[in-house]
């Protein structure tokens, strides 16, 4: 492919310029990037591949507006993280009025009261890293990631988990240093130890 | 630092939390498998959908923002149309009325070929007459907010990366329009039944673009101020059922029945 010779750069600024082919290679080049962010947002393949297609579709449209003042690259995954975050709360503001009932007879939660990062799994990851995440409380692993690998704000945090921010800053700190622990050797006893205080 | 080099670290070396979140930035982001088939048809897809979108016809704005000029001079009211979001209308009235006078918007459907004609010339008249209202000259001020509010996520985005979300530009846009300009009218939770009462009786009605906030099944009434909160008034498809849903946050505040009066 002839676009496989130009510089980022300048296949951005092709790209930019309406040149489809050049748009195709460039939105190729992010696909990883956004589609693991989408992963890690959403939860399930299923849904990142939904919301990987809305975030590329607003890197096209935005791509206009691209002006360089961060990497490309970093552009695009807090337009893939946002494009996630704006899914996860029409879900959570969906109104439900309809009551639904599980087969054993028990009413099925209603979505407003679902915590919708809570079903973030890490069976494709690494599994050193996978089981320093799986030793670490959840609410503390999911803050860490949130915070520190998808790059949302503390509020944005909060609103997602919906605790305070204070509990998000509180649950990030305890989490990385969790997260260290396991790292280092999966010391249990801190774990323990360093989740004794998330009472906020 | 390489990705390989990443791996070889323990949180021991170098900052603790630098190392973690390098660590773990690699694993979730960079190691993350790929289907080449999928990502091929996702990006065919979006080109698709441009391409649709770059053939659609253009949408007359200014058919969209009809409204009819009874009232306008005795209450200056207008209604400012504000694009927000994907194609979303959001409907503002004036308020230099202290009651529930609502300029109405009709629905498009609801109209004959004749009353297209006639209100279109009436909107002409009703915009030329807003031109020389003061309350209404920063039209297309807030017309160009709604553009920002367009625009301004990815924009923001870029500025920096930890900018608010589109929820958050619309918010802005809102409450300065509000501030500035318009003045909506602020009722408490419990007046709120009553003020849908009012609205519809003067005959305001749904817009069928409400695709603000992407709640689904809802359609977009009117706006007011509860308890401090810029808040549009919803109506659920079909259900005499309402929503107050924040402007800001898509919040849905409350949920009003009316039941069958």
């Amino acid at each position: 492919m002839a676009h496989e010779l130009l510089s980022d750069s300048r296949l951005l600024q092709r790209a930019q310029q309406g040149d489809r082919a050049a748009l195709s290679t460039v939105l190729g080049e992010q696909y990883q990037r956004v589609f693991a962010v989408c992963l890690r947002m959403m939860g399930s393949r299923t849904a990142a591949e939904d919301q990987t297609q809305e975030a590329l579709l607003r890197i096209a449209r935005g791509l206009s507006s691209f002006e360089g003042k961060s990497t490309f690259g970093t552009w695009c995954h807090r337009v893939a993280a946002t494009t996630c975050l704006d899914e996860l709360r029409r879900q959570r503001r969906r109104p439900t009025t309809t009551t639904l009932t599980n087969t054993d007879g028990t009413d099925v939660e209603p979505i407003d009261n679902v915590d919708v990062t809570a079903g973030i799994e890490w069976s494709d990851v690494r599994a050193d890293i996978r089981e320093a995440l799986d030793a670490v409380p959840a609410e503390f692993a999911r803050a860490v990631v949130l915070r520190d690998v998808l790059e949302l704000e503390y509020q944005e945090i909060a609103d997602l988990t919906g605790v305070a921010t204070g509990t998000v800053k509180s649950r990030i700190s305890r989490g990385r240093a969790l997260l260290a622990e396991q790292l280092r050797g999966n010391r249990n006893d801190d774990v323990e130890r360093l989740t004794n205080g998330d009472n906020e | 630092m390489s990705d390989d080099d990443v791996n070889q670290l323990t949180p021991d070396d170098g900052d603790l939390d630098e190392v973690v979140v390098a660590r773990l930035r690699s694993a979730l982001l960079n190691d993350v498998v790929i289907n080449d088939t999928e990502r091929d048809h996702t990006i065919a897809s979006v080109l698709e959908a441009l391409d649709n979108e770059s053939q659609a016809p253009v949408v007359n704005i200014e058919s969209q923002r009809r409204f009819r000029s009874q009232r306008v001079l005795q209450f200056a009211a207008a209604v400012l149309t504000v694009a927000i979001g994907a194609g979303a209308l959001l409907q503002l009235r004036s308020g230099q009325s202290d009651t529930a006078q609502l300029s109405i918007q009709e629905s498009s459907r609801e109209r004959s070929e004749e009353n297209l004609q006639s209100e279109s010339e009436e909107f002409a008249f009703a915009e030329e007459s807003a031109m020389e209202e003061s309350a209404v000259e920063a039209a297309p001020e807030a017309e160009s907010l709604g553009d920002m509010a367009l625009s301004s996520d990815l924009s923001d985005t870029e500025d920096e990366l930890m900018a608010d979300d589109m929820a958050t530009v619309a918010e802005s846009a809102t409450e300065e329009m509000a501030g500035d300009v318009y003045e909506l009218e602020s009722i408490s939770l419990d007046e709120l039944p009553n003020f849908i009462r009012n609205a519809l009786e003067q005959g305001a009605t749904t817009i069928p673009s409400a695709a603000f906030c992407e709640i689904d099944n809802v359609e977009l009434l009117t706006e007011v101020i509860l308890d401090e909160i810029i808040v549009v008034v919803a109506r659920m498809t079909g259900l005499n059922k309402y929503l107050a849903i924040d402007v800001a946050t898509c919040e849905v505040l409350a949920e009003i029945d009316l039941g069958d009066d």
